[in-house]
């Protein structure tokens, strides 16, 4: 089932790759115009299905209009923005425009969509135009579940790695936003991503909710700040292929707070940007609300994100959010936020997870877990003996051996893999591990008991007290310690050499921030 | 002067807190490390390669005040380098011992004393202090004692900004060389002592990986099939250096880096070499123009460095210079060499000091593989190999710009405090 899925996103995608290759195209041009293709291929399915639900419901004594659509959900196509009436255009005919119209006349009848959907089809030359809606019309209409959303996904996906470095800023790979949605367990609330891109986290938390037999729409509200409003309306579109609704704003979420965050949300994922300089703290530095602990004195915003995501969280929040590997270990200032961050009590979970993940940097990173709420299990939660979370206690996991290679220069989880890690915070925290991806083999082997136990080289439970004797750092290497093992395994070689690697990145990204300061300053003294 | 500058005691703005006096009896291979003397190496770091330990039991309340964290300011009070002074780079805490002092700033910014105290100058000052003793040597208060140019704290802010920003990259830049350096030791590791190499990218040359060779015996256990045990001698060339006559003038100071023994770091590219012969020089000497990765090794004295040069270079008589034969690739005879130096400085002889001599090469037994192998792996290693050049190079720019612009910030010269500077606030 899910195997046929991702032949029809692999077919398709090759189809629409060879266009643009033969159209002299450039990706960035090209990816706008296409998922737009895909977002009305997609809502012109969901107003068929409902024509036919209406008619056959229908006494004839009132003809069927907008508000009927609207009141089960479904976007109003007029008759120009039908699939099937831009399929019926020649090459002839000016497709760019017709296409154009259709979109305006959807944002027309649909106030949320307004100024969303993309106006640059005349761009695009007409024979290429033809094959993209004719390969479109091509996906098949019994695919089950939410295959149009997954479609989009991939091609987000696909775009975002062929585009380079430019790609990443707005798409987290699968998998780790998978893995952090299992840890936070968004089942219920009020969901915010101050950095929220194309709205993947949303996009699996509501996957989440629906795999546990909930209707996303009415457990979950989604909230989310963006500063590009390309990327905003490419998230609302994601939205809209997906049946959520949200509330997505563009804004920059150094200087702007159009959510009122502090202290309102349930949950909140994120991947911000890392490394991000030149922020400008006096405009922010004053805002106790948001910035809690304090601005760091390095010219660095991870840990300003680190606070708009610890302020953001009410008493019960749980946050999960993916940063910058150095921000583990950073000194001076940071380290006197981290300290304050941790004597909260409100870190949780750290993953560390390998090179490879993101599809335009080879980069590591960590995912930090925070939990406002955190707190013991109860005893008897789960009938065999509990976790061992306590509100002192943070669980450190180093995952950075776990992972499929997908090509030479990419990889990812599988489903166990991402099951399996979850279970181990599950144990953690005294719950009962799932298994419906087929984790329970992992999971056997390493905690035969389905009791948590700290295991060298994968996990461990860490009290304040020893992360205050590890200089607060809350890099997980430090903790888990190396497995035990044949002292000259092949894996061995592999390992040691997979850890240099990853050390080697982050100085090069280090490097590269500090050979920027130097060349500023030195303009800055030769232009005095 | 500036506005707002004054002079004041480096007493003023700092405490110095010399390390504590360990006994002989409490030093060992492992635990928390020591910083003495010697790790103050004269070039602004504190090298922690060759360190010594003491047993952790050792850290009670009352050392507590003798624990280093990184970034602390040291300074050498006596021996070669007395008046040197280092900034620490260590993750995990280390100890002071006695001779060696940390400098503590108090109530000026941290990184605009290390500029200050890091200054030609100012290492003079401290180096005059202890002068006229056969054994150089000063005290704490000396050194609280001398007179130091104090901006206001904004501008210090700035200037330590600005100059942190080359100490940092310096040393990301060593620690990536280090980092290297260290996979091209695992990957040769790797292919000639585990013996796990794979079989050659291009399947058309038909080199077999090790899943496809059978080991078989040899003099030094398994080997894979088809290669063999020989001399060293049969794998590079050992060849010696020497030294032309101190006594001619026109022989020395010229274009032709001299390398010595002094000269070796720990790490695989020599840097600078203290010494340089002429063109002539070289004509009246022994040594050979050795070129770019030639393998050199020490051979007497300090007894088993082995390093590179990055460009030509002419050596000393205290080493041997090492060039593979039969098309054998250099970064190959590199690393071998470097695997083998436990052999080496296990088999010195020598009356007086250890040394080593050529029937040392001559008898040691290596594996030698095929000449595929080794071309297959100098090319997968060499941009490694390359990439530490330009590092090493790029340290050699960011300390020349760093060392001129220090005094002109301190001095007040180049004025910045208009500039826009990311400034650093002061770091606990």
């Amino acid at each position: 089932m899910s195997g046929n899925h991702s032949d029809v996103e692999k077919r398709l995608w090759d189809a629409a790759d060879e266009l643009r290759a033969n159209s002299k195209l450039k990706s960035s041009e090209y990816s706008v115009p296409v998922l737009g293709l895909i977002f009305l291929r997609y809502a012109d399915q969901k107003f068929s299905e409902m024509e036919k639900t209406l008619a056959a419901a229908s006494t004839g004594r009132r003809k069927i209009g907008k508000t009927d659509y609207q009141a089960k959900g479904v976007l109003y196509l007029p008759e120009p923005a039908r699939f099937s009436t831009l399929l019926r255009l020649t090459e002839g005919d000016n497709i760019g425009k017709a296409i154009n119209d259709a979109m305006k006349a959807i944002e027309e009848e649909n106030e949320d969509l307004k100024g969303v959907l993309p106006r640059t089809y005349t761009s695009l030359e007409n024979a290429t135009l033809v094959e993209l809606l004719k390969l479109l019309a091509s996906i098949p209409m019994d695919i089950e579940g939410d295959a149009f959303g997954r479609i989009y996904e991939y091609f987000l996906g696909k775009f975002a790695m062929s585009e380079g470095q430019k790609g990443g800023e707005f798409f987290t790979p699968t998998a780790i936003v998978k893995l952090i949605v299992e840890v936070i367990e968004p089942f219920h609330g009020r969901i915010y991503d101050p950095a929220c891109g194309s709205g993947g986290m949303f996009v699996q938390s509501a996957r989440f909710v629906e795999n546990h037999k909930k209707n996303p729409s009415a457990e979950i509200m989604v909230y989310g700040q963006e500063k590009t409003a390309e990327t905003v309306r490419l998230c609302k579109m994601n939205l809209a292929v997906h049946g959520l609704s949200g509330d997505i704003r563009e804004a920059n979420s150094y200087y702007e707070d159009l959510h009122h965050a502090p202290g309102r949300f349930d949950f909140l994922m994120a991947n911000p940007p890392f490394n991000v300089d030149r922020v400008n703290k006096e405009r922010i530095k004053d805002d106790k609300d948001r910035f809690p602990f304090g601005m760091p004195s390095v010219d660095n915003g991870n840990y300003l994100w680190i606070q708009l995501f610890y302020s953001s969280l009410n008493d019960t929040g749980r946050a999960g959010f993916v940063m910058a590997n150095s921000a583990a270990d950073a000194r001076g200032s940071e380290l006197g936020i981290r300290k304050q961050l941790i004597q909260s009590h409100a870190g949780d979970v750290i993953i560390a997870i390998g090179s490879n993940f993101f599809y335009t940097v080879t980069l590591p990173c960590t995912l930090w877990f925070l939990d406002k709420g955190k707190q013991a299990p109860p005893p008897s939660l789960s009938g065999r003996g509990s976790g061992v979370r306590a509100p002192d206690t943070v669980l450190f996991l180093d995952a950075r051996h776990i992972y499929r290679q997908i090509d030479r220069a990419h990889r990812d989880f599988t489903p166990e893999q991402i099951e399996f890690l979850a279970n181990i915070v599950r144990l953690y925290r005294g719950e009962k591990p799932e298994i419906t991806n087929g984790s329970n083999a992992l999971v056997a082997e390493k905690f035969p008991e389905l009791r948590y136990a700290d295991v060298a080289g994968l996990c461990k439970v860490a009290t304040l007290k020893d992360i205050e004797n590890q200089g607060w750092s809350l890099n997980p290497g430090r903790y888990v310690g190396v497995a035990p093992g044949d002292a000259v395994s092949d894996e061995d070689f592999k390992e040691r050499l997979e850890v240099l690697n990853e050390e080697l990145e982050s100085l090069n990204d280090q490097a590269r921030g500090l050979e920027e300061a130097i060349a500023h300053n030195v303009a800055e003294i030769l232009n005095a | 002067m500036s506005r707002g500058w004054s002079r004041a005691k480096l007493g003023d703005v700092c405490r110095v807190v010399p390390g504590f006096a360990f006994k002989s009896s409490d030093w060992t291979d492992h635990g928390i490390p020591v910083v003495k003397i010697k790790n103050i190496r004269g070039d602004s770091s504190v090298d922690l390669t060759e360190v010594d330990c003491v047993p952790e039991s050792l850290l009670t309340p009352k050392l507590q005040k003798f624990v280093l964290k990184d970034g602390d300011i040291l300074v050498a009070m006596t021996g070669a380098t007395a008046g040197k002074v280092g900034k620490l780079r260590a993750q995990r805490p280390v100890l002071l011992n006695q001779r060696v002092a940390k400098i503590e700033p108090v109530g000026a910014h941290p990184e605009f004393v290390w500029a200050i105290v890091s200054t030609e100058e100012c290492q003079r000052t401290f180096f005059h202090l202890a002068d006229g003793a056969a054994q150089p040597n000063m005290s704490g208060s000396q050194i609280e004692g001398v007179e130091v140019p104090l901006p206001p704290l904004p501008i210090q802010r700035r200037i330590g900004s600005i100059l942190s920003a080359y100490d940092d990259l310096i040393d990301n830049n060593t620690r990536r060389i280090t980092i290297l350096e260290e996979m091209a030791r695992a990957l040769y590791r790797e292919w000639f002592v585990h013996f796990r190499f794979p079989a050659s990218a291009q399947a058309t040359a038909g080199r077999p990986g090790h899943e496809q060779v059978k080991l078989v015996d040899s003099p030094l256990g398994k080997i894979p099939e088809g290669w063999e045990v020989v001399s060293f001698v049969e794998v590079a060339d050992v060849l010696s250096g020497g030294t032309p006559s101190t006594k001619v003038s026109e022989y020395w100071d010229g274009s032709i880096p001299f390398f010595t023994p002094r000269d070796a770091t720990y790490l695989f590219y020599v840097g600078e070499t203290e010494k340089s012969i002429t063109e002539l020089g070289l004509e009246n000497c022994s040594s050979q123009l050795y070129s770019k990765d030639t393998v050199f090794i020490t051979a007497r004295g300090t007894v088993g460095k082995v390093v590179m040069p990055p460009v030509a270079m002419a050596m000393n008589q205290s080493c041997y210079a090492l060039r593979g034969n039969a098309g054998i690739d250099q970064l190959y005879v590199f690393l071998l060499t470097l695997d083998q130096v436990d052999y080496l400085k296990r088999n010195t002889g020598g009356a007086t000091f250890d040394t080593i001599v050529v029937e040392t090469f001559r008898r040691m037994r290596v594996v030698r593989p095929s000449i595929q192998l080794i071309s297959d792996f100098a090319a997968l290693v060499r941009p490694a190999f390359e990439f530490t050049q330009a590092l090493a190079a790029k340290n050699t720019n960011l300390r020349a710009t760093r060392d001129l612009l220090l005094p002109k910030l301190i001095s007040g010269e180049i004025d910045v405090s208009a500039l826009d500077i990311a400034a650093q606030e002061a770091t606990a």
